[in-house]
């Protein structure tokens, strides 16, 4: 029996010619998220089992967050032949060197219809952040299935590895020098997925929602008074809110500030106490802030900045 | 990238689309004033417009 690891995920977009990007990934999966029927006689054993649906879905978490940002956007779109769009995904798996067992072959599972969204984006203090995002994979007809798998394929030679830890946020003019953790958590919520006439796999599903949320961990407690955030909250517009996202260095520490290759992020919203302060045993406090966004004008509850030099 | 194009980059992606579809809508030059009417706000007709003008071409040369 082989033994398999991750490879690397690719996003190939329609063009003349198609456009690839390879990424690494912390982590990807694909659940089959398999329902089945059920006998309801009253025997004391089943008889009967059938499939009702298979709904697979491709999920992946990766640090090469910039680059996903920037082909996925924030809105979710549709994987398929339509310009300007993602054509399909791809995940690569590379059999592992191991003794007594038999030899793999390099392997991809691609999906060439279905919706993809935004997860979450987390970033704690010193360590790099991480995006995580799904696909909602689709039948494009009812019968084909909604994920192939290759084997002996060529992996992916070129891989995008950038990585960013995020710089003190700015929400509401205010700045967290103490802020522990960060996490945008995009809230995207989709229509019920629908099934073919007689089919099993879904063939159609939309995006219904996306409502990011951003939750600061922060270790100062001496934040509930008016010149920080009072009990009644404090709204947040695009040009107090910022969170600079730092590029670092394959085999070093940082991208020269000065270099236009870091990104960064502003939203806007109501700025709220979730818990005001907790403390247990010795360890240190801590409160949990949440800057619950909507659009401000025209403009997208986040918007996100590329190319940029770092200003954190 | 122009300034210009920088200009219509911001207003584009304050949509919350992604910059991969505003960098092709520039180098498709459909809309041909794509960058200056994204530059006065105009995000929403200027998709419009482009997937328009793009079926046109597709049907033109079927």
């Amino acid at each position: 029996m082989a033994k398999y690891g991750s490879h690397s995920f690719q996003i190939t977009e329609n063009g003349s010619p198609d456009v690839l990007t390879a990424i690494h990934v912390d982590s990807m999966s694909i659940p089959g998220n398999v329902s089945l029927t059920e006998d309801q006689s009253g025997a004391i054993f089943d008889s009967l089992i059938g499939l009702q649906s298979i709904q697979p879905v491709m999920q992946v978490t990766t640090r090469s967050i910039a680059v996903v940002l920037e082909k996925l956007g924030m809105i979710g779109g549709c994987l398929g032949a339509l310009p300007l769009t993602v054509k399909t995904f791809e995940q690569f798996y590379e059999p592992k060197t191991s003794c007594g067992g038999t030899a793999g072959t390099n392997l991809s599972f691609t999906a060439a219809s279905g919706l993809y969204y935004l997860g979450s984006l987390t970033a704690s203090k010193g360590q790099e952040a991480t995006l995580s995002f799904t696909c909602d994979l689709l039948s494009s007809d009812g019968s084909v299935a909604p994920v192939v798998m290759g084997a002996g394929v060529t992996l992916p030679t070129t891989i995008n590895t950038d990585s960013f830890a995020l710089g003190e946020p700015t929400i509401a003019d205010l700045a967290f020098p103490e802020s522990t953790q960060l996490t945008v958590n995009f809230n995207s919520s989709t229509t019920q997925k629908t099934p073919g006439w007689g089919s099993i796999f879904p063939v159609e599903v939309g995006m219904e929602k996306v409502r990011p949320e951003i939750r600061i961990e922060n270790a100062d407690l001496d934040l509930l008074k008016a010149a920080g955030v009072p009990l009644t909250a404090r709204e947040a517009l695009h040009a107090e809110t910022t969170l600079p996202f730092r590029k670092k260095l394959n085999r070093g520490t940082f991208v020269a500030d000065a270099t236009q290759e870091h990104f960064s992020a502003t939203a806007s919203g109501l700025l709220y106490f979730d818990t005001i302060a907790n403390a247990s045993g010795n360890s240190e406090g801590s409160n949990t802030l949440v800057l619950k966004t909507a659009k401000e004008g025209s403009t997208a509850p986040v918007v996100f900045s590329f190319d940029e030099a770092y200003a954190g | 990238m122009s300034d210009e194009i920088k200009a219509a980059e911001k207003a584009f992606l304050k949509s919350g689309r992604s910059r991969a579809m505003f960098q092709g809508i520039v180098r498709s030059g459909q809309p041909a004033d794509a960058v200056e009417r994204l530059t006065d706000g105009d995000v929403e007709g200027v998709v419009a417009d482009y997937f328009a003008e793009h079926k046109a071409t597709v049907d033109e040369e079927e």
